[in-house]
């Protein structure tokens, strides 16, 4: 989907867009991005993790590594949209695999990517997407299909710049599909994430964090819909906002008839650091079957005084109060993140970002 | 699905409307449609003041460039805005000055309603607590009670067509103050159109020493009932005030479009209730009232508190969200809902909270069920300025499914712009277990009296916050719902 087309959906779905305008909001961006922070893996300990370069949206084969994974994974080129299949009984968690996405000053004012992930049945597939800095537009429309019992686990760190992703994920029968993004700013950023649980016993766990400041804006908007009997979704969503930061979390979650026994969760809790800073958040339940579990809970505050002052009574200068206490209340998000080195590199992310 | 609650879903689905009843009366109407001449004509009827005329026209002329609202979550064929008459009162030559003067018919209307207009006189030793009310049938207010009592503590307690004429400096102040004239597409047309409603007045300082009530009864076939009520609470002031209505049975939607503004001064507390149980409609959808109320309260002074309680019951259609402007430092909203969709009733409602001044609390209970073929949903803002140091709000929304063809939804927003405020929301959907029915039947009730129980076990959080006497009543309400049997 291209930038015009965005522009398109977000006029027709006003409602959807209401705290994000994002004619408004693109007409007030002039920020540029120092991109000189080099090209920043996560598994430079050269190990034999798989990576996949995108330089401009297009994909530098030369530039990638495959480790154990065969090359023909992906095809694809930018016009028709890349496409990565992953055949039935293949699992891939030992080896996770890095997408990432740069930009250098030949970059295009726009870049529009198409993503299409398949995965065969009993496959496992654990991907992290990684969006370096860059002046360049992004949108990235993402098709997942899991087919029964195939498990996806999806990460997702973005670091700045304006960035407008859709996912369409589709999920069969005792299928799983695990998502978490890192969103350490945006302008704007919006990370849409649309779950259809088609087949039973089909689960999604959806989980992120939004750090923001200075003048970022980053929007989830999430929707899970159970279309089948005994199906479960997580989520859990945490954002942290400073200077003049405007975040926002819409999260649906639908029932559809006959989709008895149903499980879905949801919660999102954002921590106000700044009173320029803004928060909407707008968690919704829309059931339509009655032996259904759904529950939802949303909160909005600030750092706790007492816990600083604990926290300064023990030799702690007011930066690293700050540190701790927001890298605790983001961390509950943390624990549902599946592959351990990940784990690291967020914790890291939000270290840097906290102190 | 068991059979148990197979069984009760069909009651729920035959329950029987105990007021659908017609009263034959000799009425007089206005002809079909709305227009500047109808506005003229009902603003005739009432002799009111140019000022207000003036009013009504502009609103209505702004109403012409506005178009329905569509984004609640209910559906039903286009409404004809022409198709319906404005104005319907019952003949009478005068004014009735006393009960005596009111038409009989009247009278045994409201008692088969249970409504007293009879005072009663005060019985020595004993302290029974009394409730005036202020009867609007249609389109006119036919009786107030308790209007001398009232008087001598300085309260103003009348029909507004009445208020506009005796206390025209009061309503020119506030009316529209609250809601303003242009605010939405119903409320516009009510500002144009409004017929009754009532007017109080409690004065710096006094605590009214009964409860307030209006009852309003729909009666005439093919009109609209559009009310208007003001309620000011001065410095220092309380009241309590409860509002009911009813209408017939038919097979054609009736519009009611009312606005209700409530206005707090400092340290003034206004506690609004509604039982809200208008004709819903037969097991098929047909008929019933479409229910587009804008209710709206503003704590304009400091420590003020504006607290709603309602009880939906009725209309095919409600869509409705009293809310609270809290302006004043400290001052405090309240929403308790209980909102019961049965059939092919549709229930949009919710409130709004908007935290302007420091330290101001609000509260929101607010507590779903559907049945049959049903759509629930609650829908709500609480909007944090950044003016609104130290605010705190509190949301709980539960929604309560009984059988598999029902919906319930939660459409909360929060908003946030100061660090310093909190602002929690939780909502769960549940259903009535098995094991909970199996628990009560186990101590001798039956399935309908244990899905009572546990239905006003569900909902007590809200019945409690209603006056005494009215509590009781919705607490049997919601029973008899669930019942199946009279209804």
């Amino acid at each position: 989907m291209t930038l015009a087309a965005f522009i398109t959906r977000s006029r027709r779905e006003q409602e959807d867009w209401k705290y994000t305008d994002l004619e408004a909001l693109l007409a007030s961006t002039n920020k540029t991005f120092n991109l000189d922070t080099g090209f920043r893996r996560y598994d430079e300990d050269g190990d034999n993790r798989a990576y996949l370069l995108f330089l401009n949206g297009v994909w530098q084969s030369a530039r990638s590594r495959f480790g154990s994974v065969p090359s023909c994974i992906l095809m694809g080129d930018l016009e028709s949209g890349y496409q990565l299949t992953l055949g039935e009984q293949t699992c891939l968690v030992a080896q996770p695999i890095e997408m990432v996405f740069e930009t250098d000053s030949n970059a295009p004012a726009e870049i529009a990517l198409k993503l299409s992930i398949d995965i065969g049945k009993n496959g496992r597939l654990t991907l992290l997407e990684n969006h370096l800095p860059s002046n360049t537009i992004t949108t990235i429309e993402t098709d997942i299909t899991l087919q029964s019992r195939a498990k996806f686990v999806h990460g997702k760190i973005l670091a700045s710049g304006t960035h407008l992703a859709l996912h369409e994920v589709r999920v069969a029968s005792g299928g799983y599909y695990n998502n978490f993004s890192l969103l350490r700013g945006g302008h704007p950023a919006r990370n849409e994430i649309n779950v259809t649980l088609e087949g039973e016993e089909a689960q999604a766990a959806l989980n992120g964090i939004m750090l923001l400041r200075g003048s970022d804006h980053a929007d989830t908007t999430t929707r899970i819909t159970h279309q089948a009997p005994n199906c479960a979704s997580r989520q859990v969503y945490k954002t942290v906002l400073d200077g003049k930061a405007r975040g926002v979390f819409q999260g649906k979650i639908t029932v559809a008839p006959h989709a008895q026994k149903s499980d879905g969760y949801q919660m999102s809790r954002a921590l106000l650091l700044s009173d320029q800073a803004e928060m909407d958040a707008r968690p919704e339940l829309e059931i339509y079957a009655d032996d259904v579990k759904c529950s939802h809970g949303s909160a909005i505050g600030a750092l706790d005084e007492d816990a600083m002052f604990y926290l300064r009574a023990r030799g702690l200068n007011e930066t690293q109060a700050r540190a701790l206490l927001i890298e605790s209340f983001v961390a509950e998000t943390l624990d549902n993140v599946q592959v351990e080195a990940w784990r690291d590199i967020f914790r890291r992310e939000i270290g840097e970002w906290a102190q | 699905m068991t059979a148990k609650t197979q069984t009760l879903a069909k009651n729920l689905a035959e329950q029987k409307y105990k007021y659908g009843f017609v009263t034959a009366i000799e009425q007089e109407t206005a002809p079909l449609g709305v227009n500047e001449d109808i506005v003229r004509f009902i603003s005739a009827k009432k002799n009111e003041p140019a000022w207000l005329l003036e009013w009504r026209l502009k609103a209505f002329h702004h109403w012409k460039t506005m178009s329905e609202p569509h984004w609640a979550k209910i559906h039903y064929p286009p409404i004809n805005y022409q198709s319906a008459s404005y104005y319907a009162a019952p003949k009478q030559s005068a004014k009735p000055q006393t009960l005596d003067d009111v038409d009989p018919e009247l009278l045994k209307t409201y008692a088969k309603l249970g409504i007293p207009l009879q005072e009663q006189e005060r019985l020595a030793g004993v302290a029974e607590r009394r409730v005036a009310v202020d009867a609007v049938f249609d389109s006119v207010s036919v009786a107030t009670t308790y209007k001398k009592e009232l008087e001598s503590h300085g309260i103003i307690f009348c029909p507004i067509s009445e208020a506009v004429i005796t206390h025209p400096d009061l309503v020119r102040k506030y009316l529209g103050s609250v809601v303003p004239m242009t605010d939405n597409f119903f409320a516009t047309l009510n500002s144009a159109v409004f017929t009754d409603g009532s007017f109080v007045y409690i004065p710096r300082g006094v605590r009214c020493p009964m409860e307030l009530s209006t009852y309003f009864r729909i009666n005439a076939e093919n009109t609209g009932q559009f009310e208007r009520t003001l309620i000011i609470a001065d410095e220092g002031a309380s009241v309590s005030y409860l509002e009911g209505c009813t209408a017939p049975k038919r097979d054609e939607n009736q519009l009611h479009a009312a606005v209700v503004e409530l206005v707090a001064l400092d340290d003034a507390a206004i506690k609004y209730s509604t039982v809200q149980n208008w004709y819903p409609g037969d097991k098929d959808g047909k008929g019933g009232i479409y229910n587009f109320v804008t209710k709206r309260g503003a704590c304009r002074g400091n420590r003020s508190k504006i607290s709603w309680t309602q009880v939906e019951t009725g209309s095919a259609i409600t869509w409705k969200y009293p809310s609270c402007i809290l302006q004043g430092d400290g001052s405090i909203g309240e929403f308790y809902s209980v909102a019961i969709a049965n059939n092919c009733q549709q229930a949009d409602t919710g409130t709004k909270m908007i935290h302007i001044g420091k330290n101001t609390r609000s509260t929101i209970i607010s507590k779903g069920i559907s049945a049959g073929r049903a759509q629930n949903t609650y829908r709500g803002l609480v909007k944090i300025l950044r003016t609104a140091k130290g605010a705190r709000n509190k949301t709980q929304c539960d929604s309560l499914l009984i059988g598999d063809a029902c919906g319930a939804h939660t459409f909360p927003a929060l908003e946030s712009r100061q660090p310093q405020a909190r602002v929690e929301h939780e909502a769960t959907t549940s259903k009535v277990s098995e094991d909970q029915i199996f628990y009560c039947q186990q101590r001798g009730l039956n399935t309908e009296e244990a899905m009572a129980l546990i239905v006003n076990g569900f909902c007590k959080e809200v019945l409690q916050e209603l006056p005494m006497e009215f509590a009781v009543e919705a607490q049997k309400l919601v029973a008899i719902s669930l019942e199946g049997s009279v209804g």
